[in-house]
């Protein structure tokens, strides 16, 4: 390898793990200007916050923010310079005010433009799977692109794509790992491909690849803890790091994103050790009425989270309709009711069987304390409480810290906040005013959700 | 902006500085349709409207041949952009023979403008057309923008919406689609069709570049941006001149119905003296 590659490439790896955790925000240069597309200064800015490896732009923006990432510490600047209309092709983009039919993918740039503007390294589509012409001719643009960066010292990542009418489900993994290694033989220094779906098949692509694999994050996830467990296994699988794009630049927060991928691939450590809730705070469900469809995803969900099985009749949580007719108009409203920790439940127990479990300020129950006596499901305010084959109470256990109602639920009708909250003085008891605080809560939920329905 | 001593000073001498505006005039029109009726003399429009616009659009033949007669107003009026590409794709539909494909080459590099005396060059990016001419504008395009920023040179993007892919349904997603590729792919600033109030305050936000408006007198269709002051109402309320011109950085004067108006002095006029009345950057 050219010193002058190689040093590009140290600029992007860090040298002490040789891994990388890069952005991708050249949206805008092939599709539609979504609001990560028009913020992207603020976004580079907390990238660039987040402690990033590395960030691909478009020349363009690359001209006009690249006094962002100067310093040695600042992300390394990776440059698209090619262009293609992939996001406009068919529906796979929701906005896409010009749709378009055939797949195109021209140069935008020389190695030699991006290396004058200040790039560690380019990074250039490979398609395969849309047809022997236009897979002959990647090959060809590519092969182009690897020699001009051969010449001028910059590392060429590719980056290869499975589309078109030749990729299925059944082989788009196949086509993942041939690809990859073809764009070794072309030339690629380091490769930007998406993950192949299991440890599996990927650690055959980053093996048979022989240089580093950076993985792709995809589309949007709601779910950021979805986002993290696929590089954890991608890293396990050997990747050399990721190459995130709308997963951090649609985020809510993008320099938290960063931090939580950098403390995942750089420090080692695990995901539910990064979204664990800060010291003092606790894990609380919150309930936004008017996003309820009444699916009831989050009761199963729930239940085939305690059960393995699929059903309702174990569920910790319940989802109540409600008729509402104004003469004219008319329909059914939903609501899910979830635990609050309020309490009463473990007031009302009389052997102690229910406490709060120390830490995490959740329920806990002790099957061997519990005589089935039953006074905790009329205890309980919003009458979630359900009974199994035994008489024993199913309560909230917040399913060990990652809530599957939350995590299920396709609306965000149920989502977890993570509370400032000072643990109990004796977790075995009820503070009187936190269990009034957390009713009065509920109060001020459903007045501020739909309002329709009493509790 | 440019980051750029040499497009920010070739910039500033179209784009004025004290009142953050453009008052551009396209003459370019002739490339494609001939000596439309107005623009039958290009030395006498200049001497026309060369003193209030702050740029003069021309083609690289007409920019020689101006210069060279000096004919162009100098330190004291506009400063040359030149177009360095050529479309039929704009001819209307009432042109001497209909267009059957749609064509674009390039007419100049951005060197020989600059050889040219140029102070900027614009290019068209015309959206709504095939996937083949889409991309090999956008190449054009991605190659003009790095050829320009080596030589310090500003890039006005032309976008225009002319394809059968574009209509009223998609007509703003569409300007905003060809504002983000002019910008990611390294404009200086660009020149767009009316997309209307809330897409082009969308635009504004995220560009970090001049937006100018085209003004091509017809107030009845998407090419417009005069709205009912359409130049065929002869209606020149000052008022709603001013609010329309001050709506974006600057305006661009373009196509057979300015040309072929008798007013089109004072609609240049006016729209200086909006700009510097009220810049809104």
């Amino acid at each position: 390898m050219r010193p002058g590659k190689a040093e590009r490439l140290n600029r992007l790896f860090d040298p002490r793990d040789g891994r990388a955790v890069c952005v991708a925000a050249d949206h805008g240069w092939m599709s539609d200007m979504t609001a990560n597309v028009v913020n992207l200064r603020e976004i580079v800015a907390a990238v660039v916050r987040g402690g990033a490896d590395g960030i691909l732009l478009s020349l363009g923006q690359a001209m006009r923010l690249g006094r962002l990432l100067e310093g040695r510490r600042a992300p390394a600047l990776l440059l698209r310079a090619d262009w293609m209309n992939l996001p406009r092709l068919g529906g796979a983009n929701e906005l896409n005010a010009i749709p378009v039919t055939r797949m195109k993918r021209v140069a935008a740039a020389t190695a030699r433009d991006c290396l004058n503007l200040g790039a560690s390294a380019i990074t250039i589509y490979f398609f395969v799977g849309y047809g022997d012409e236009f897979e002959a001719y990647n090959v060809e643009l590519c092969a182009h692109f690897a020699e001009q960066c051969r010449r001028v010292g910059l590392p060429c990542i590719i980056e290869p794509m499975a589309v078109g009418g030749m990729v299925t489900g059944a082989n788009v993994a196949e086509w993942l790992q041939v690809s990859a290694r073809m764009a070794v033989e072309i030339g690629a220094d380091a490769l930007k491909i998406a993950y192949t779906g299991d440890k599996a098949t990927f650690g055959k692509l980053v093996r048979d690849a022989g240089v580093p694999v950076l993985m792709l994050g995809g589309a949007r996830s709601d779910n950021e803890r979805d986002a993290l467990d696929m590089v954890a296994e991608g890293l396990e699988a050997g990747a050399a790091g990721v190459v995130f794009g709308r997963n951090v630049t649609k985020a809510p927060d993008p320099q938290l994103m960063v931090r939580q991928l950098v403390t995942l691939v750089h420090e080692g450590r695990t995901v539910d050790e990064i979204l664990a809730p800060p010291a003092g705070s606790r894990l609380r469900l919150r309930v936004t009425a008017k996003n309820c469809t009444g699916c009831d995803l989050c009761e199963v969900a729930c239940h085939e989270a305690h059960t393995g099985a699929f059903g309702k009749s174990h569920a910790r949580l319940v989802v109540r309709s409600e008729e509402w007719n104004t003469g004219r108009l008319g329909g059914r409203l939903h609501r899910p009711f979830v635990c609050t920790l309020c309490g009463k439940c473990v007031e009302a127990c009389p052997t102690g069987a229910l406490t709060f479990s120390p830490g995490t300020g959740h329920l806990k129950f002790d099957t061997a304390l519990c005589t089935g006596c039953g006074q905790c499901g009329p205890a309980c305010p919003l009458g979630i409480i359900r009974f199994d084959a035994d008489s024993h109470p199913l309560t909230c256990d917040f399913c060990g810290g990652n809530p599957q109602c939350a995590s299920w639920c396709p609306n965000h009708a149920i989502t977890v906040a993570v509370v400032a909250a000072a643990p109990r003085a004796d977790e075995q008891s009820v503070e009187t005013e936190a269990a009034t605080a957390t009713i009065a809560d509920i109060d001020a939920q459903a007045q501020a959700g739909t309002g329709e329905m009493a509790q | 902006m440019a980051e750029n001593i040499g497009k920010q000073l070739r910039l500033a001498e179209w784009f004025n500085v004290s009142y953050g505006g453009a008052i551009l005039v396209d003459m370019t029109i002739s490339g494609a349709e001939g000596a439309v009726t107005g623009l039958e003399d290009p030395g006498e429009a200049v001497d026309e409207l060369g003193c209030q616009a702050t740029g003069l659009i021309v083609n690289p033949g007409q920019m020689e041949r101006l210069a060279s007669r000096g004919r162009l107003p100098g330190k004291r009026g506009a400063a040359p952009l030149v177009r360095v590409d050529w479309t039929n794709a704009l001819r209307p539909s009432d042109f001497i023979a209909p267009m059957r494909k749609a064509r674009r080459v390039l007419l100049s590099s951005a060197e020989d403008a600059m050889d040219l005396g140029a102070d900027a060059i614009v290019t068209y990016l015309l959206m709504g057309l095939d996937e083949d001419f889409e991309a090999e504008n956008i190449q054009s395009f991605a190659f003009l923008a790095r050829e320009s920023a080596r030589l310090g040179l500003p890039l006005v993007a032309d976008i225009q919406l002319v394809g059968p892919k574009v209509g009223k349904v998609n007509f703003a997603d569409a300007v905003k689609l060809g504002v983000a590729q002019a910008v990611e792919g390294g404009a200086d600033a660009f020149i767009i069709p009316d997309p209307g109030e809330e897409a082009l305050a969308m635009i504004r936000r995220f560009s970090p570049v001049p937006v100018l408006l085209r003004v091509e007198g017809k107030g009845d269709s998407n090419k417009g941006g005069l709205g009912d002051a359409g130049l065929d109402k002869g209606g020149l309320d000052e008022g709603s001149w001013a609010s329309c011109f001050n709506r974006a950085d600057g305006v661009v004067f373009a196509g057979r119905e300015f040309w072929a108006s008798t007013r089109r002095v004072d609609l240049v006029s006016f729209a200086r003296e909006a700009r510097e009345a009220g810049g809104t950057r």
